[in-house]
């Protein structure tokens, strides 16, 4: 048993890798399984090499204060602590205004 | 406000509805006198480490780099390395008098020079790599190599230095304050909550404990936060 699936990305830029999957569907739906005595020459396309797409580098997007964020709000530790610390500079800077505390007023 | 001083119900209070935290021997919310005194030693702790960082990581990284300043810095930081950081900051604040800008002034007047120290061995340490070579034989100016090409390596670094600065200004103020040295009278802070209440540690634990647990509350979570920053801020564990 062979699978024939359209394994190759799909890039919607380049013309020939469109039309190649889309003579691949005609034959097959996507994802079937063939058995090998039915395979002919003609379900195979041509695959040409494109140039400008071997160029291109797939590599995931990377920021880094971005990625500092995903791994410091990673631990659950570290938001019980940023949570308790934001609650306890909010009291001490907030609460003061309405107390009026004042070691000086007496009375 | 001492509304409550001539209210003799209102004197040791256990914490209630009425009083979260208890009152002590004036009739004071204790409440409000931790906030208000948390309010003055967080304030100090976050000011005090800005500028501290601020001054040794610029004079730090000038110090790394240059061979001429090392020469003449390390001498000088010889001298303030060798004489204990707490005896400068009481006498400091003894001779310009008590104050909340006189205790940061007494605390960051020779602190820097620990955390510029530290900042030197770090440049050093990236100064000599291949590409800060390649950089400087091909006429990149001291200053580029300094901001561009060395700093941003060190911000983990630098994260780690100030998560620990922090919580060490905030016990400086407290342990200060204890002894009754640098801030003045009319200023509340942790410090001196529980220098006030430590006499009550039997008789009214709540007084002594309270301040002390937010103290150890703040100091703690101010620390785990800022050493996973810094954990967090080092591309080796961006993988």
């Amino acid at each position: 048993m062979l699978i024939l699936e359209s394994s190759f990305p799909r890039r919607e830029t380049s013309n020939i890798t469109v039309q190649e999957e889309l003579k691949q569907a005609e034959v097959y739906e996507v994802n079937t399984v063939v058995s090998v005595d039915n395979i002919t020459e003609n379900d195979f396309a041509v695959v040409s090499l494109d140039n400008k797409e071997n160029e291109k580098i797939d590599t995931p997007k990377y920021s880094y204060w971005g990625s500092v964020a995903k791994k410091f709000l990673f631990s659950k530790i570290t938001i019980f602590m940023l949570a308790l610390m934001t609650f306890i500079l909010l009291m001490s800077f907030i609460q003061p205004l309405f107390s009026g505390y004042s070691l000086s007023s007496v009375g | 406000m001492l509304v409550n001083i001539n209210d003799f119900k209102a004197r040791y209070n256990w914490p209630s509805l009425k009083y979260w935290f208890g009152t002590d021997a004036d009739g004071n919310s204790l409440f409000d006198a931790i906030w208000a005194g948390a309010r003055t030693s967080i304030s100090i702790g976050v000011i005090a480490s800005l500028i501290t960082e601020v001054i040794g990581v610029i004079i730090g990284s000038i110090w790394g780099v240059s061979k001429k300043i090392d020469r003449i810095m390390l001498e000088i930081y010889n001298v303030i390395a060798n004489v204990p950081s707490l005896l400068i900051i009481i006498v400091l604040s003894y001779s310009f008098g008590n104050g909340f800008w006189n205790l940061i002034f007494a605390m960051t007047c020779t602190s820097w020079i620990g955390t510029a120290y530290f900042m030197r061995v770090q440049v050093m340490i990236m100064r000599e790599r291949e590409y800060n070579v390649a950089s400087k034989t091909l006429g990149t100016p001291m200053n580029r190599i300094i901001f561009r090409n060395i700093l941003p390596y060190l911000t983990s670094v630098i994260v780690t230095d100030v998560s620990m600065a922090l919580p060490s200004f905030i016990s400086y103020e407290v342990f200060l304050s204890f002894l009754g040295v640098g801030l003045s009278q009319n200023v509340p802070s942790l410090g001196r909550l529980i220098s006030q209440y430590s006499p009550y540690m039997t008789t009214y634990p709540y007084l002594f404990w309270l301040p002390v647990l937010v103290l150890a509350l703040i100091t703690i979570s101010l620390y785990i936060i800022g050493q996973r920053l810094a954990d967090a801020s080092d591309p080796r564990t961006h993988m």
